[in-house]
């Protein structure tokens, strides 16, 4: 017990510090969740990505979110910090023919316009197959095209 | 949407046509805020966008393609693409 309490003294105060910087506890976060998703103890663990990783799968998409935003104000936002892509709900990823694909195309889009990695979550078998319209992509994902502009 | 997308695999003829056209009005009517375009003018835009993109959907899910032989199943997926198309 002595070799404990002597022991989480240090640990403790460590932790203490750490607790004191948002950007470490951001950092262990995303850590400790890439951990889960490798060891795949959690297949669905949010993870934070470089969007430039990750493939378009629609060939276009319009320029304004359902909220009345537009995918210009948030790459504004977002290189400006005035909103921090960890606000942002997470990008649904799949793998296909050894590329990460996305549902969701127009967040990792402000992300890689912005240059801020992006959260992202597996998307389950039933969004996939369910969405499966959104697959429009002509050049694998490499780019897309944005409506209206 | 589950089902939905479903029963889009089913259109064949006027009759299934007819039949997922009402599968879909009662799933606007039940769900219609998790479409992602769940009005009139988005969802025309968003039917214009698909269309102008659909060889790509056919070329990636490995299904043929004809745009001189359209079929009763080209308009269901359609209607079923611009409910999600963003």
């Amino acid at each position: 017990m002595t070799v404990l309490i002597a022991a989480a003294g240090p640990v403790g105060g460590k932790l203490a510090r750490l607790l004191g910087d948002s950007k470490a506890i951001k950092k262990i976060c995303e850590n400790v969740c890439n951990l889960l998703e490798k060891s795949k103890i959690i297949g669905s663990a949010i993870r934070f990505r470089n969007p430039g990783s990750i493939s378009f799968t629609q060939s276009s998409i319009k320029r304004n979110f359902s909220d009345g935003g537009s995918i210009d104000d948030l790459i504004a936002k977002l290189r400006s910090g005035q909103v921090k892509s960890d606000a942002l709900p997470p990008i649904r990823i799949f793998r296909k023919d050894g590329k990460v694909f996305s549902l969701d195309n127009r967040r990792l889009y402000a992300a890689q316009q912005a240059g801020v990695k992006i959260k992202t979550v597996g998307a389950t078998q039933d969004e996939i197959l369910s969405e499966a319209w959104k697959f429009t992509t002509k050049n694998g994902g490499a780019s897309i095209r944005v409506r209206g502009k | 949407m589950k089902n939905l997308s479903e029963k889009v695999s089913a259109v064949k003829d006027q009759e299934s046509m007819a039949e997922f056209i009402l599968d879909l009005a009662n799933d606007y009517s039940k769900n219609g805020s998790d479409w992602v375009n769940n009005d009139l003018e988005s969802f025309l835009f968003a039917l214009s966008a698909w269309v102008k993109d659909m060889d790509g959907y056919y070329q990636n899910t490995d299904q043929s393609y004809d745009e001189n032989n359209v079929s009763w199943k080209y308009f269901a997926d359609m209607l079923m693409a611009s409910t999600m198309y963003e």
